[in-house]
């Protein structure tokens, strides 16, 4: 049974072939995030254990992809990160990147450093969102792991949180937050390769 | 660089006068706005301005440890990680590596900007924290292993307000890291609204007289402190010395700290130098000195030998000269080492050193030894009730004593210890009982616990509490349990600190000297804070000024006679034969 046009867009509904094509065609594109991640990480983390899943989620929040993800990562949490990020950063333009790892505001652990780039549009809309998830061999814990099983709270824990904070503006790094990154984060050069590449 | 006309004196005194009456709008804004006891009862902060050269200009409303060094430091940082400078811009610093002091002194820097987009002057509020993000909840984290333990977010210069508009995701940052966040948001309110009041009041100032005047009242007022130190440091003692002190075993540090300072005063050329360099590297625990204290220590042991009337600032700090050496305990420390108690411990021993050494040089000079600190009845209390609503972090100021006898005249006995010089107040008992959920049991002075000497040290103050609901977390990083502060010039040692916790059947359970004592509903927390040395030697002191210290019952009758060779009755009355003879017996 075909349905009628689809009013949300007023296009004609794809078929099949064409809903198969474009699925694949995204799932290249989340491949090629995760070839990037994984070839260029810096930490074992990354290039060798691959601790890391590359999303995509629609701008309104609904996770589109996760074909190169591990699935306690993102099934439920890439979307509530966008949502954050939208809450907290009303006006998202071309050239943004947030960095996200807040278990209060959609992430997983405070060990899993989230970038989300928004993809806008030449008229300046926000269509999608761009998830990296990538787990870090260090962030910032009390004690030199990113398992602290024993933490009180999250003071005792140690880890920095960031909700949905702006890293970059107009692909230009925000180097205060990479400086405080750099003060709190054990081996930061390890951490600012993980940074660049996700 | 100013080519104006040159200021006279009277100009000079008034520009002065208006500068310093900024720095105290700034202090008052801070003062009777602040949200954590910390600022409106304690006043454990500092308000200062500083030149676009980065000079320290003025510190007249300030805490010495806080900003003698380190306001310079943190403006260069910010000058250097934020090139472009503009009205309306904030920065929030506290990093230890980038001039800042300790990291529970989180700083607000406001750049003064002109209507030229000219970068004129820096407004500096520096306000210590009742929690910073610690691992544990204190200010004071002796036993942390490196920054990352100490768990403190750093922050090295970043900007937090652009065009007078917060960085929500900074503030965002701190609410998640932050213990009791709504009290950090108003201390940010607080001491951010001080440094824009200054920021204000300043180009209110500039439009009026103008900035080139301003800038020429700079050069010359540096010129002119420049001048008084000198004369003040060519009436003091020629010499070299080394004096020793020793920071008590703490986690980390279990062999002690031992602190190495050599002082040579050049009278003939207006110049102290002083060397640190051959001292311990730096150790794993929270106890170093950040650069900014290091220097600070220094020169607060140096200005409390210099005449009041010097003012302190880049001008005076010229005829200081240090030799500090990297990665040392007492020099410049290097990320990732943690500098969490920075602004008293192992400071106050650099301090306390440095005016014992201008002591032993010549008579009438320097200082003794302030009490080391911090005992619980200074510490950082935490738990969780139905009276505060919820969770609540604190350091309470309930009772330290231990000022050091000076050359003329006996200790203030109430400084709290030589790194704030008395600028930080006592909080009422009644006011900590309302806002906590605590009892007060005592607190009061301990006889005979200040150093003996002509001149009396000051005593020690004994403060017990406990929580009135729930375990009451208490913080506290007590150096002088085991090293004395030290006497000068034949004057004794003040007494150590100590402290136990006290069960409901009134036995007493010996607590250490660092640590996060949990202390439950029904039991106490019994502090006792050190006794200052005295100076000079006791029998040298007056007769009737120590049957006096008898009738205040500052000493008793027992140690009147063994100490002083004064032999007087409970009520002050001296038997003036014996005493004579038996201070001709003792005086050999």
């Amino acid at each position: 049974m075909r349905k009628a046009a689809n009013t949300m867009t007023g296009a004609a509904p794809l078929d099949g072939v064409q809903l198969a094509i474009i699925n694949k065609r995204l799932e290249g594109v989340c491949l090629k995030m995760a070839n990037t991640l994984f070839r260029t990480g810096r930490s074992g983390v990354l290039n060798s254990a691959r601790d890391f899943s590359c999303v995509l989620v629609t701008a309104k929040n609904q996770l589109l992809n996760v074909s190169d993800s591990l699935p306690i990562h993102v099934l439920r949490g890439a979307d509530m990160m966008c949502e954050a990020m939208q809450e907290y950063h009303p006006e998202l333009k071309r050239g943004d990147a947030f960095l996200h790892n807040s278990p209060y505001h959609g992430g997983s652990h405070p060990a899993d450093h989230t970038y989300l780039v928004p993809v806008v549009d030449d008229d300046g809309i926000h269509r999608f969102t761009m998830v990296a998830k990538a787990h870090q061999a260090d962030c910032g814990n009390s004690v030199p792991t990113t398992y602290h099983g024993a933490a009180r709270d999250v003071y005792n824990e140690g880890a920095l949180i960031f909700p949905a904070v702006r890293i970059q503006t107009d692909y230009q790094d925000n180097l205060d937050i990479i400086r405080m990154c750099e003060m709190r984060i054990r081996v930061p050069e390890q951490w600012w390769g993980a940074h660049r590449r996700a | 660089m100013a080519n104006g006309e040159k200021l006279d004196g009277v100009q000079l005194a008034i520009l002065n006068k208006r500068i310093e009456s900024i720095c105290a709008k700034m202090a008052n804004t801070l003062l009777r706005t602040g949200r954590s006891g910390v600022l409106n009862s304690a006043r454990d902060f500092s308000c200062v301005l500083v030149t676009a050269k980065n000079q320290l200009l003025n510190v007249s409303e300030s805490l010495p440890i806080h900003v003698l060094r380190g306001a310079d430091m943190m403006c260069e940082a910010m000058q250097e990680y934020h090139p472009v400078l503009k009205h309306g811009d904030a920065f929030l610093h506290n990093s230890p590596y980038h001039g800042g002091s300790h990291p529970a002194d989180h700083t607000y820097l406001v750049p003064v900007v002109d209507d030229d987009g000219i970068h004129r002057f820096t407004m500096v509020a520096k306000a210590h924290q009742a929690d910073c993000g610690n691992s544990i909840p204190t200010t004071y984290h002796g036993g942390a292993r490196d920054v990352y333990h100490e768990g403190a977010l750093i922050f090295p210069a970043v900007r937090i307000q652009t065009d007078y508009q917060d960085n929500l995701d900074i503030v965002r940052m701190c609410e998640m890291r932050i213990r009791v966040p709504e009290q950090w948001w108003g201390d940010y309110l607080a001491a951010l609204g001080a440094a824009r009041i200054g920021e204000r009041e300043m180009l209110s100032l500039g439009a009026e007289v103008g900035w080139d005047r301003l800038d020429q009242f700079a050069e010359q007022w540096f010129d002119y402190s420049e001048q008084l130190m000198a004369s003040s440091i060519r009436r003091m003692p020629a010499g070299k010395t080394t004096t020793y002190s020793r920071h008590d075993p703490f986690p980390g540090a279990e062999d002690g700290i031992d602190v190495k300072v050599e002082v040579e005063i050049r009278p003939e050329d207006a110049m102290i130098e002083v060397d640190l360099r051959d001292n311990p590297d730096c150790l794993p625990c929270g106890l170093n000195l950040s650069q900014a204290c290091t220097e600070s220590s220094v020169l607060l042991g140096i200005f409390n030998s210099i005449q009041e009337e010097v003012p302190t600032n880049a001008g005076s700090l010229r005829r200081v000269k240090m030799h500090l050496r990297e990665n040392c305990v007492v020099g410049i420390p290097r990320h990732p080492t943690s500098c969490s108690v920075a602004t008293t411990n192992v400071a106050d021993r650099v301090g306390n050193s440095v005016a014992r050494a201008i002591a032993e040089l010549g008579d009438g000079f320097g200082m003794a030894s302030a009490g080391s600190i911090i005992p619980p009845s200074i510490g950082v209390i935490s738990g969780s009730s139905e009276k505060t609503g919820g969770p609540y972090v604190n350091q309470i100021f309930l009772g330290w004593g231990g000022g050091a006898a000076g050359p003329q005249v006996d200790a203030w006995i109430s400084i709290g210890h030589i790194g704030n010089a008395g600028g930080s107040y006592q909080d009422s008992i009644e006011l900590d009982e309302m806002r906590f959920p605590m009892h007060v049991a005592g607190r009061h002075f301990i006889t005979d616990s200040g150093g003996a000497g002509r001149t009396r040290g000051g005593e020690a103050v004994y403060c017990e509490f406990g929580p009135t609901e729930g375990d009451m977390e208490v913080g506290y990083v007590s150096d002088g349990n085991d090293h004395a502060p030290e006497g000068a010039r034949g004057g004794t040692d003040g007494a150590c600190a100590n402290q136990f916790r006290r069960d409901p059947n009134g036995d007493l359970h010996q607590l250490d000297a660092c640590a996060q004592a949990i202390i439950p509903e029904g039991h106490t927390i019994v502090s006792y804070s050190c006794g200052g040395g005295g100076y000079g030697a006791p029998l040298e002191r007056d007769a009737d000024k120590v049957a006096h210290d008898v009738r205040e019952k500052w000493i008793s009758v027992d140690v009147a006679k063994e100490t002083y060779g004064v032999v007087v009755s409970a009520g002050g009355v001296i038997d003036e034969v014996a005493t004579g003879e038996l201070r001709d017996a003792q005086g050999g």
